[in-house]
């Protein structure tokens, strides 16, 4: 292996991290790091790690696997976001995030194609993945040290408090560490120093209670599912395949009993006189008592509290038929890619987002039915690569991210995120999603 | 042919196919949801109606809303900054029927007089300022 690919590697190496540390900045509530700073610096660090993992993938000798049914899947799916601009309300926007999420896509692809002649395979870059996660981790904590009142988002009458740390709100960064909580198990399986296993032990402890502390049940679900795929995925005695999948299951638990804990508060916390209120701006001001975001399912001002059971989805219910009925409306080829919060409209109480928060649904909005096609066609592909190379010599990376990407898929089932660059959890699971699609030559660890 | 040339030719085609289905199914959805706002608006008849009871003050649209029986909520229309309607509900039934066009209100035809917005905004209370943002906004 030759010097510059080396170089490169490293350098992708730091720029992944950086990116996920970016990304996760640019949506969290620490300013100037976050709207000022974080959402422009992610950009550029997006573009820096896409001429580097394209020089890495062009350097990596021997021929270049023949375009197949991956490459097609990906193809169509990138082919389907910028196509829909010419029927999108704002083909600005639509090229725009077309353009982003297709580099992440050839970021993924590229790093994929150079690791297949890398000095270690995909592990620098799972690594990377989690070195930055680690880090967002950590300084959430040390966050909720200095500034509580930030890193905690107050108990309500409703439901008790929730960890924040460095995200917008409780389920930003929790879906990142859901995801990458897989890649913590790998690095602890695969860390054979002293101080290598004390740090894997470490890094996958903050992350787990940072998403217990978070009570993100989507999150929380999908962690649970990526870590048990794991543990049946990575090779491993019966006895103690058995022993970790019931340790993953009391680990479930643990991590959804902790969001019961803390308790209720007896009055809403007092907002921020200053912005926190909506009052109504004259005696018939109609928002008040009828506002247009809680319009189904109001019990109306005064009205019985609806608290967070342990089962409660948030109100997604009656958000998802109502972004269902949304996307009838334009079933075949949907509102155009990237407008999914500018197309749903939450009227729904006790649901609070401008997303639907089902990535599956989201994607129907965007580019419909043949989106939907496009992205189950692309997961499937990968599954069927995963479940060849599970038979290789590389069986715990692929275990690894495999594992990403089912915890990425049922978490979309919560969230919606799969096609937002700027959500934290995507670029994680399209790298490990892209890992997967290239078949790898990667040599075994000494 | 050769094989890449087929496959080149039939993704060609089904792009072709997606964009005029695309546009076909905005056009479809506008055309439906436009036909709602003016039902809804029918039903209303004149703005300055003696039914007037309500109204809503968003950044992007105004509304006004109309009493049926005893229900002051049961009929919204809302206009942007230009006068173009932009959604209509009609609460008289459950769940209401929403009519929307916010996320692409290029393909609203339909108007209303913007000054009769105004003034009935005025009329129901609302602080002239707040009017007066509503244009500054559109300008700037």
């Amino acid at each position: 292996m030759n010097r510059l690919r080396l170089q490169l590697e490293g350098g992708i190496q730091f720029l992944l991290a950086q990116l996920v540390v970016w990304v996760g900045l640019a949506v969290g509530n620490v300013y100037p790091w976050n709207i000022p700073v974080g959402r422009a610096v992610r950009w550029t660090v997006l573009a820096l790690l896409l001429g580097f993992a394209l020089v890495y993938a062009a350097t990596a000798r021997g021929a270049l696997p023949r375009p197949g049914r991956a490459a097609a899947a990906v193809g169509a799916l990138v082919g389907l976001a910028f196509l829909s601009a010419a029927w999108s309300a704002d083909p600005g926007l639509t090229l725009g995030r077309a353009t982003s999420f297709a580099a992440v896509l050839a970021v993924g692809a590229s790093i994929a194609l150079g690791a297949r002649r890398g000095s270690d395979g995909a592990r620098p870059f799972l690594l990377a993945l989690l070195v930055g996660t680690g880090f967002l981790a950590v300084v959430g904590v040390l966050h909720l040290l200095f500034e509580y009142d930030d890193a905690v988002v107050p108990a309500t009458r409703g439901q008790g408090a929730r960890f924040t740390g460095l995200g917008a709100n409780p389920d930003t960064l929790a879906m990142l560490y859901a995801i990458v909580l897989p890649i913590s198990a790998w690095s602890i399986f695969e860390a054979r120093a002293r101080w290598e296993k004390v740090a894997a032990v470490a890094t996958f402890l903050t992350l787990d209670a940072s998403l217990a502390g978070s009570s993100s049940r989507g999150a929380i679900v999908a962690a649970f599912v990526g870590l048990t795929a794991f543990v049946l995925l990575v090779p491993l005695t019966r006895r103690t395949r058995l022993v970790l999948v019931v340790a993953s299951l009391a680990l479930f638990a643990a991590n959804a009993f902790a969001g019961t804990l803390p308790p209720r508060a007896q009055n809403d916390p007092a907002l921020n006189e200053a912005f926190g209120q909506t009052p109504p701006l004259a005696k018939r001001d109609a928002t008040h008592a009828l506002p247009l975001a809680d319009e189904i399912g109001f019990p109306g001002r005064g009205g019985s509290v609806r608290t967070r059971a342990l089962l409660d989805a948030g109100g997604r219910g009656p958000a998802w038929e109502g972004a269902l009925r949304q996307a009838a409306d334009r079933p075949i080829a949907g509102y155009g890619f990237g407008l999914e919060e500018r197309v749903f409209v939450d009227r729904y109480y006790p649901f609070i987002s401008d997303r639907p928060e089902n990535s599956y649904l989201g994607i129907v909005l965007q580019v419909g039915a043949a989106g939907l096609l496009a992205v189950l066609a692309l997961f499937g592909v990968v599954a069927v690569k995963a479940a060849r190379a599970l038979r290789g010599p590389d069986r715990v990376v692929t275990a690894t991210c495999l594992a990403v990407v089912v915890s990425g898929a049922v978490l979309a089932l919560a969230q919606s995120y799969l096609t937002s660059v700027g959500s934290p959890p995507t670029v994680p699971l399209w790298i490990c999603a892209l890992l997967l699609a290239v078949p790898r030559a990667a040599p075994a660890r000494p | 042919m050769t094989r890449w040339a087929a496959a080149a030719a039939a993704a060609v085609a089904v792009a072709v196919a997606l964009v005029v289905v695309g546009n076909w199914e905005r056009s479809r959805h506008a055309d439906g949801e436009v036909d709602a706002m003016l039902r809804v608006l029918e039903t209303i008849g004149p703005l300055d109606g003696p039914t007037l009871s309500r109204f809503r003050y968003l950044p992007q649209f105004q509304c006004l809303l109309y009493r049926r029986g005893s229900d002051v909520y049961a009929l919204e229309v809302c206009a942007d900054a230009d006068g173009r309607v932009v959604e209509a509900i009609d609460r008289r039934r459950t769940p209401p029927r929403i009519s929307s066009l916010r996320e692409d209100v290029e393909q609203s035809n339909v108007f209303v007089d913007r000054p009769e917005v105004d003034r009935l905004l005025l009329r129901l209370g609302l602080p002239a300022r707040y009017v007066r943002l509503v244009h500054e906004r559109d300008d700037a």
